[in-house]
C-alpha cells in the first residue's frame, strides 16, 4: 500500500485527530480515495447491522423539517384514495356508536409550555405529552467561534443536559420521558459553552426561568 | 426489503415527496439507527442525530450517485461520518465510558452476524487473518468512532504502539475489503 492509500485508510476509519486532518492537503484526489474507502467500509458495516428502532416521533420531527417539492397529481390521487378507504369505513363505525350510545367524550389538549421566549433569542416550547421540543433561534446570543449556547434542566440539584441551541434556523429534539418529566417543575438554564472539552455542566450560565 | 427501498429511493430522486421520503424512512432508518447507536451509545442522542442524518439525506438526495455505491451504502456512509461529527462537535463525555468489553460483545455480534450469511464467508475468513490487537483497533475506530488518542487511552497502549498495529492491519484489511464485494 502507498503512504497515500494509508492515508485515506486513517482518514476514513476515523483514527487522525482534528490537528492530524488539518495537516493533510485535501485534494480532490485524496478525497475521492477517501470516500471510496468509506463507501467499501460502509458496505461491511451494514453486512453486520445493529437492529435497533428509533422512536416513532423521530419521523414526525423529519417531517416538519423538510420542504417537499411539489407532488405529482398521481401521488396526490393514489393518496386521497387510500384516505378515502380508511376513513369511510371509520365514518360509519363513528356514527354507529353515537347512535348506539349517544355518548361524546371531549380530548384534552397536550400539556405543553414555553421554556424560554424570544427574549434571550429562542423561542422553546415543550410539548410534555408527546415528548417534544422545538427550538426557534430568533436573535441568538453572539458568542465566540469556538462556542455554543447550551440549554440545561435542572430539578433537585442536579443539572441535566438537553441540547445545544442553534444559531440559525429551528430544531426539533425528542425528549428521552426521563428529561420530559423533569421539564415540569424544573429550571431552564442557558449556558455558553467551549467546544474544546466536554459539555458535561453549564459554566457560563446566561439565563435561568423557573418552570410551572 | 432492499427492492422496495431502491424503488423508493429511484421514485424520491424523481419527485421530492415527505410521503415517498417516509417509505425510505421505514426501509432504512433501522439499519441507519444502528450505525449511530454504535458510535453515540445513547439513544436520546442518537435519535437526535438520525434527525440530523435524514435532513442531510433529503437535502442531498440530487448528489446520489449509482455508479459508486449502492444507496444504502451512500446513506451509511452519510449516517457514520454524521454522527463521528456529532461526538465531535459537541466534545460529548461519551468516550469517557468506553470499555473494552463492550467492544468485544460488538466484535462478536458482528462476526456472528457476518458468520450468518454463507456469502460472507470469504470476509470472515479474511478478518480472522488480522490479529486481535489490530482487528481492536480497527473495529473501535470504525464502529465506535475512536482516534488513536482515544485507543491508546482506552488499551493503555502508547499512541506509537496503536500507529504499529494499524500500520500492519491496513493491507490485510483493504484485501478483505476489495476480495470480498461487499
Amino acid at each position: 500500500m502507498s503512504d497515500q492509500e494509508n492515508i485515506a485508510y486513517e482518514y476514513a476509519l476515523g483514527l487522525l485527530s482534528k490537528q492530524e486532518k488539518d495537516a493533510i492537503e485535501l485534494t480532490p484526489e485524496f478525497l475521492q480515495a477517501v470516500e471510496d474507502v468509506q463507501l467499501k467500509l460502509s458496505a461491511l458495516q451494514l453486512q453486520a447491522p445493529l437492529d435497533k428502532s428509533a422512536s416513532k416521533q423521530i419521523w414526525d420531527n423529519i417531517n416538519q423539517q423538510i420542504t417537499p417539492e411539489k407532488e405529482s397529481w398521481q401521488d396526490i390521487l393514489v393518496a386521497r384514495f387510500k384516505t378515502w378507504i380508511y376513513v369511510l369505513p371509520a365514518v360509519f363505525l363513528a356514527f354507529g356508536s353515537l347512535i348506539l350510545f349517544e355518548q361524546t367524550s371531549q380530548v384534552s389538549d397536550p400539556y405543553s409550555m414555553s421554556i424560554i421566549n424570544a427574549k434571550v433569542g429562542w423561542e422553546v416550547n415543550a410539548d410534555i405529552e408527546n415528548r417534544k421540543l422545538s427550538i426557534a433561534s430568533v436573535n441568538p446570543m453572539l458568542v465566540g467561534k469556538n462556542e455554543v449556547c447550551a440549554l440545561w434542566v435542572k430539578k433537585d440539584s442536579v443539572t441535566y443536559f438537553i441540547s445545544t441551541l442553534p444559531n440559525v434556523g429551528d430544531k426539533l429534539i425528542n425528549l428521552s420521558p426521563k428529561i420530559a418529566k423533569l421539564l415540569k417543575g424544573g429550571e431552564a438554564i442557558i449556558s455558553i459553552e467551549s467546544t474544546n472539552k466536554p459539555i458535561d455542566q453549564p459554566t457560563r450560565i446566561e439565563y435561568r426561568n423557573q418552570l410551572s | 426489503m432492499d427492492k422496495n427501498l431502491e424503488f423508493y429511493f429511484t421514485k424520491l430522486q424523481q419527485n421530492k415527496t415527505q410521503r415517498t421520503f417516509e417509505q425510505v424512512y421505514k426501509l432504512s432508518s433501522v439499519r441507519l439507527f444502528g450505525v449511530i447507536l454504535r458510535i453515540l451509545k445513547r439513544k436520546e442522542l442518537s435519535e437526535d442525530c438520525l434527525q440530523e442524518v435524514y435532513i442531510k439525506i433529503w437535502n442531498r438526495i440530487d448528489t446520489y450517485n449509482a455508479t459508486r455505491a449502492n444507496m444504502m451504502t451512500w446513506m451509511s456512509t452519510i449516517a457514520r461520518n454524521h454522527a463521528i461529527d456529532y461526538v465531535r462537535k459537541h466534545q460529548l463525555p461519551i468516550q469517557d465510558d468506553f470499555e473494552l468489553s463492550a467492544i468485544k460483545d460488538n466484535q462478536v455480534h458482528f462476526l456472528d452476524n457476518l458468520e450468518a450469511n454463507d456469502a460472507n464467508k470469504q470476509l470472515t475468513d479474511c478478518l480472522g487473518q488480522l490479529k486481535d490487537n489490530s482487528r481492536n483497533v480497527v473495529f473501535m475506530a470504525y464502529f465506535n468512532g475512536l482516534t488513536y488518542d482515544n485507543i491508546a487511552k482506552a488499551v493503555g497502549s502508547p499512541v506509537s504502539t496503536v500507529k504499529t498495529w494499524v500500520a500492519r492491519s491496513l493491507p490485510i484489511l483493504k484485501k478483505c475489503l476489495e476480495g470480498s464485494h461487499v
